[in-house]
């Protein structure tokens, strides 16, 4: 018999984010909630081709968890990966995304300027992959071991080639059920002001909100400990 | 392998990976007393990986893997069973 959860948070990984990675990080939210990872790391998710397939193996997967109620929080790519999901399961899964009690998205460009982050390449060379990464603060030391660097950039890559070929389609806004929170980083160089109003001709009644730090904000703890307080204050 | 060599040699990795700082004991709390970050886990399983001939899947480490040394001992010890 499946086990029965009262709350899962399910996070939508980054593009070239390692499930390991995010272990320190989800140890330091410490919330009172089951808590899975989607991404393609699985031994599952090896196969997939397409964003299309991929949000197609991640609806798979949420409703093969059982949960009483869940949140979104999906951070860049991660966040557009959600949002596919949620649109994909309001048709499908109408019951299941009613126990969505809140989406949040951390650093996600609006599905409209996806095109924006194609200044990465999947076929580039390591050194300017390197480069780009660590102006994001994608993570600050590490590619100076052969090990890591293989570890991030392949992983990266992989999701880049899955980038490089969507095509996200234009939908007006729908107001769901839940509130949809958008954060972005005070640094972030890639992130503009318009991106909010942008957003909301995808998800009316967002609450908008910027924390200090650059793309990667979510990693430092006083950001987690305000993102713990959206979580817990919807799985009360 | 015995679980004890297993616990010693998982001690000299996470000695190696936090600069010999710690005290590292059974119940050390690994992301918390030995301030692991991203990317020291990364370097945590590849030397694991390295040590004991092993290759981890998302399904055979969780967090609860992490809570301790010897949370992670049992997962290393579990996992080489498995591939057995």
């Amino acid at each position: 018999m499946k086990k029965k959860y009262k709350n899962t948070l399910f996070f939508f990984a980054y593009a070239g984010c390692n499930n390991f990675a995010l272990l320190p990080m989800m140890k330091k939210l410490d919330i009172n909630a089951h808590i899975e990872i989607l991404s393609l790391s699985k031994k599952k998710g090896c196969n997939i081709k397409t964003v299309e397939e991929m949000v197609q193996y991640y609806v798979s997967e949420i409703v093969s968890v059982n949960s009483e109620q869940m949140i979104f929080w999906g951070h860049s790519f991660g966040g557009n990966i959600a949002f596919e999901v949620i649109k994909s399961m309001d048709k499908a899964y109408q019951r299941k995304i009613k126990s969505l009690k809140c989406f949040i998205l951390t650093s996600s460009y609006p599905p409209n300027r996806l095109h924006k982050i194609s200044h990465f390449n999947s076929k580039a060379d390591e050194m300017e992959l390197i480069v780009q990464l660590k102006a994001m603060s994608y993570i600050k030391y590490g590619f100076e071991m052969d090990s890591i660097k293989t570890i991030v950039l392949d992983r990266f890559r992989n999701d880049l080639m899955l980038l490089e070929k969507y095509i996200p389609k234009f939908e007006k806004a729908k107001e769901y059920d839940f509130p949809t929170h958008l954060i972005y980083g005070t640094e972030d160089i890639g992130i503009e002001v318009d991106y909010v109003s942008e957003w909301e001709q995808f998800i009316e009644n967002l609450t908008t909100s910027k924390m200090k730090g650059g793309h990667f904000f979510i990693n430092q703890s006083e950001n987690l400990l305000n993102i713990r307080n959206i979580i817990t204050k919807y799985f009360s | 392998m015995e679980k004890r060599i297993i616990e010693e040699k998982v001690k000299k990795i996470l000695n190696d990976i936090t600069d010999n700082v710690f005290n590292i004991q059974n119940n050390t709390s690994i992301i918390f007393d030995l301030n692991i970050d991203s990317v020291r886990i990364l370097c945590l399983l590849v030397n694991l990986e390295r040590e004991f001939n092993l290759s981890f899947g998302t399904e055979d480490l969780t967090m609860d893997s992490f809570e301790t040394v010897e949370s992670l001992v049992l997962a290393v010890d579990q996992t080489l069973n498995h591939n057995t």
